[in-house]
């Protein structure tokens, strides 16, 4: 990608954001048996803003995602240290149950994974288990609501009720997405929604997350530091378990602080 | 390229090798695998045949067994037999009369007489014949041509064996006489049975002995000896008499016995329950002796000792024959083999309490397996923690699917001794209820192993994307993982059914073939598991048991087949439900 062309999607996309803060981590270790895998780590995450993790591969920042709707509990060996508030509360005190958490906190995984069910049922069964809707009626309205806003909803109203894992790649992770945001979350987490899909998908799918900024606060975890910078407004670079810097896209892409930011954004390591 | 320096020495040229060329490495690789190839075709080969001969064996005797020659007789209810004095016949009085007082047989012989001579066969001249045809045969074999005038012309078999009779003492004289030194006097009794001879009818005989009698005249008296102990026309003559005699000694005995002994009792029993029939005629198919069968169904020739049915002769067969020409006699599929309760009695035996104790064992085993298999599984593989307990409990489940059947039948047996200790253990012996129980614990670690894994092969992205959601633990694996192993556990489950319904051995042990099964026959739902019942393997083994040989090596085969057939069905039945269940992720 030309350098003009960055700047100027940068300077269009990447400009506006809340700086209202919805996740506040603080001191934050994780231990993966005797691997110390997140090391301290401090960041704010912006309310209706897209947050990018980068970073090279182990490098913690997937790792650092699922401790925030708590989904490194199902890894008996895992342990998470010091504090992560949401809203300013904190999600790994005893009194949260996770499930409740992950209602507010939805996520988007690596690899689009509908259920063996009917695209319905896919986008219905987060609404159902959280009780949020109280008629058949309201469930629909919800299920078309969440296709729309994952931009499948012209693709798949007439065939709602075929199975979900019949769509192509992109549908099925823009499937998953209305899934995730069905529940009406506040914080929608992508851990590399776009790694298995191919460059038109990938397009659709950033497109959604740009649009998805308005209700929520999107954190992606990415490989590609274009897909970082095209969708995001802040931007954390992980490096072996270390938060290197954590500043405005913008700044990260065109004036990294850290060398090794640097090295990394001009294709030196990783 | 400038670290390569001192490596770019240049390397000598390979000889060039046509690819048309094997190498002796490529060769032995060839040969190699050649030969495991062999051995694989050679090794399948050997499982086709020896299965092939499994099922031939099986289906070439069970098939003819699952076909039963009837008798259509008329049944005719004779009020003098049912009450010699005269008068009516209550059913009170009928119910009291034992078994042993000959009434049915009486009924029953009078039946097939009429049925016999309405069919026109003239049961004393069939027997006749067929015993005229024997001693005949028996002469010419021989060398004593004309048995069948000789026999003819002296009118009744039994003047036809006194004159055999006669004819053959003269030569048993004769042989007598050639033992002693007296030359003279052994001439004299061979030229007397030469004229015996003679005067039967058997010219040719006759001239025989006339020859030996020359050569006793030269002195020669072993000589003579040896050729008339030669001719064997003695033990021929007697033989045939022997056989002539037989007409006569043909009882009513020996024409009932054709018909299945235990078919009296139905005749008391359907009197007492509707006394009318005194005086009826009834048409009734009856089963017939199952030995007989086997001569009808063509696995016993009817030639010689060893082809005979055991307990029958020629005559019997005779009548039978006759029966079967005049249609009487008519094969039909067994379906009482289905319904009819455990005999010792081939000819009415049948597999219905087995059936129907296998049914309800097979319940039981998928109630409680499947139930505590897949609890079982569901919490070791997804809520338990990982620690040396989970770990220990594993492997004990593990050895468990290897443990001998055997032992938990001892389990079984054990169980119900405490049981009957305590009182109540002969209510339970040999019910389907302790049956299925014991199987289930046999089943048990099948179910645990197979539901686990297929536990296993659901995705976790399955999992997470419930998680991810925010379903709880509980719902995840219900709503989600489970649907999805559900092909799995059926499978596993199928399989481990299939198990039990062919175990013996436990069974055996507690209880399960010794009730001939009549009452859970009776009232098969009202209280089935607790009644005494059987199960198709240990019937299979009783079978196998028995003292008659059609039944050791006819109903058995027929009981593996139904069993085979049921558990083709059951894998068909597993192959249809993964079919429908199963999906792709």
């Amino acid at each position: 990608m030309e350098d003009t062309d960055m700047n100027d999607m940068l300077m269009t996309r990447n400009s506006v954001g809340s700086e209202d803060i919805k996740i506040s981590a603080r001191h934050v270790q994780v231990f993966y048996g005797d691997t110390h895998a997140i090391k301290d780590v401090d960041v704010d995450i912006n309310d209706k803003t897209v947050t990018a993790f980068i970073g090279p591969s182990g490098c913690g920042k997937s790792t650092f995602l699922r401790c925030l709707n708590r989904m490194n509990d199902t890894i008996d060996i895992a342990r998470v240290e010091g504090e992560i508030l949401l809203d300013g509360e904190d999600i790994y005190d005893k009194r949260v149950d996770p499930v409740q958490l992950r209602a507010k906190v939805g996520m988007v995984f690596q690899k689009p994974n509908p259920f063996p069910k009917s695209i319905y049922d896919n986008v219905a069964y987060g609404p159902k288990i959280h009780g949020l809707a109280k008629s058949k009626g309201e469930l629909d309205e919800i299920v078309e609501k969440s296709l729309r806003r994952a931009a499948l909803w012209d693709e798949a109203k007439d065939r709602l009720d075929q199975p979900g894992t019949g769509l192509s790649g992109g549908q099925q992770q823009r499937l998953c997405i209305a899934r995730a945001v069905a529940t009406n979350p506040e914080v929608l987490l992508m851990d590399e929604p776009c790694s298995a899909l191919d460059p038109i998908a990938t397009a659709q799918v950033e497109e959604l997350i740009d649009e998805l900024r308005e209700n929520f606060s999107v954190v992606i975890v990415t490989h590609s530091m274009q897909q970082a910078a095209r969708v995001s407004q802040k931007t954390a670079f992980f490096h072996l378990g270390n938060l290197v810097e954590f500043d405005d896209t913008t700044k990260i892409f065109s004036n990294p602080e850290d060398p090794r930011t640097e090295s990394y954004i001009t294709g030196r390591i990783g | 390229m400038t670290d390569a320096t001192g490596f770019d020495a240049p390397i000598p040229p390979a000889a060039r090798v046509s690819l048309y060329e094997r190498s002796a490495q490529v060769k032995q690789r060839h040969r190699k695998g050649a030969a495991l190839r062999y051995l694989g075709v050679a090794a399948i080969t050997l499982v086709l045949f020896f299965l092939a001969v499994l099922l031939w064996s099986i289906f070439s005797r069970g098939i003819p067994a699952l076909f039963q020659y009837q008798a259509e007789i008329e049944i005719y209810y004779d009020p003098e037999i049912l009450n010699p004095d005269g008068g009516p016949v209550t059913p009170e009085e009928i119910g009291d009369v034992s078994l042993r007082s000959g009434f049915e047989r009486g009924i029953f012989l009078i039946s097939l007489k009429r049925t016999l001579d309405s069919a026109g066969i003239d049961v004393a001249q069939v027997v006749a014949d067929r015993w005229i045809e024997e001693a005949v045969e028996r002469l010419s074999a021989a060398g004593l041509s004309g048995g069948a005038e000789i026999i003819a012309g002296a009118g009744a078999p039994s003047e036809g064996a006194r004159l055999l009779g006669q004819t053959g003492n003269t030569l048993r004289a004769a042989a007598s006489a050639l033992g002693g030194d007296d030359q003279a006097g052994a001439v004299e009794a061979l030229e007397t049975a030469s004229t015996a001879l003679a005067e039967a009818g058997f010219a040719e005989a006759a001239a025989t002995l006339a020859e030996i009698a020359a050569t006793a005249g030269q002195g020669a008296l072993s000589d003579a000896a040896d050729a008339l102990t030669a001719t064997g026309y003695q033990q021929a003559l007697f033989d045939a008499a022997g056989f002539l005699r037989q007409p006569d000694q043909f009882d009513d005995g020996d024409l009932s016995a054709i018909i299945y002994a235990a078919n009296r009792r139905d005749v008391r029993d359907r009197l007492v329950a509707n006394p009318d029939l005194v005086g009826e005629t009834a048409q009734e198919g009856v089963p017939i002796d199952i030995s007989v069968t086997r001569y009808l169904s063509g696995e016993l020739s009817g030639e010689g000792q060893a082809n005979m049915p055991p307990g029958f002769n020629e005559a019997q067969l005779a009548i039978v024959d006759e029966m079967v020409e005049a249609g009487i006699i008519d094969r039909n599929f067994r379906w009482s083999f289905f319904t009819n309760v455990y005999s010792q009695n081939g000819e009415v035996a049948g597999i219905g309490p087995a059936l129907m104790g296998s049914a309800y064992m097979m319940l039981v085993v998928l109630v409680f397996s499947l139930i505590f298999g897949v609890a079982a599984s569901i919490y070791l593989e997804e809520f338990a923690p990982k620690n040396k307990i989970t770990d220990f409990i594993e492997i004990n489940i593990a050895n468990l699917a290897a443990v001998p059947s055997i032992v938990f039948g001892i389990l079984g047996a054990a169980i119900l001794f405490t049981l009957t200790e305590l009182g109540f253990g002969n209510s339970i012996r040999g019910t389907a209820l302790l049956g299925g129980l014991v199987l289930s614990l046999m089943t048990l670690p099948t179910i645990v192993i197979a539901t686990r894994a297929a536990l296993k092969a659901v995705p976790p992205s399955i999992r997470d994307a419930a998680l991810g959601i925010g379903a709880s633990k509980v719902q995840t694996v219900f709503h989600h993982v489970l649907p999805l192993a559900a092909p799995g556990i059926l499978t596993g489950t199928i399989i481990g059914i299939a198990q039990a319904l062919g175990e013996t051995a436990p069974l055996l042990l507690i209880g399960l073939s010794v009730s001939t099964g009549a009452d859970i026959l009776s009232s098969p739902f009202s209280g089935g598991l607790l009644e005494q019942a059987q199960s198709m393997p240990t019937v299979v083994y009783l079978f196998a048991q028995n003292e008659d040989a059609p039944v050791r090596e006819g109903l058995a085969q027929a009981a593996i087949i139904v069993m085979l057939l049921l558990l083709f069905a059951l894998n068909f039945i597993a192959i249809i439900l993964r079919r429908r269940f199963e999906r792709r992720w």
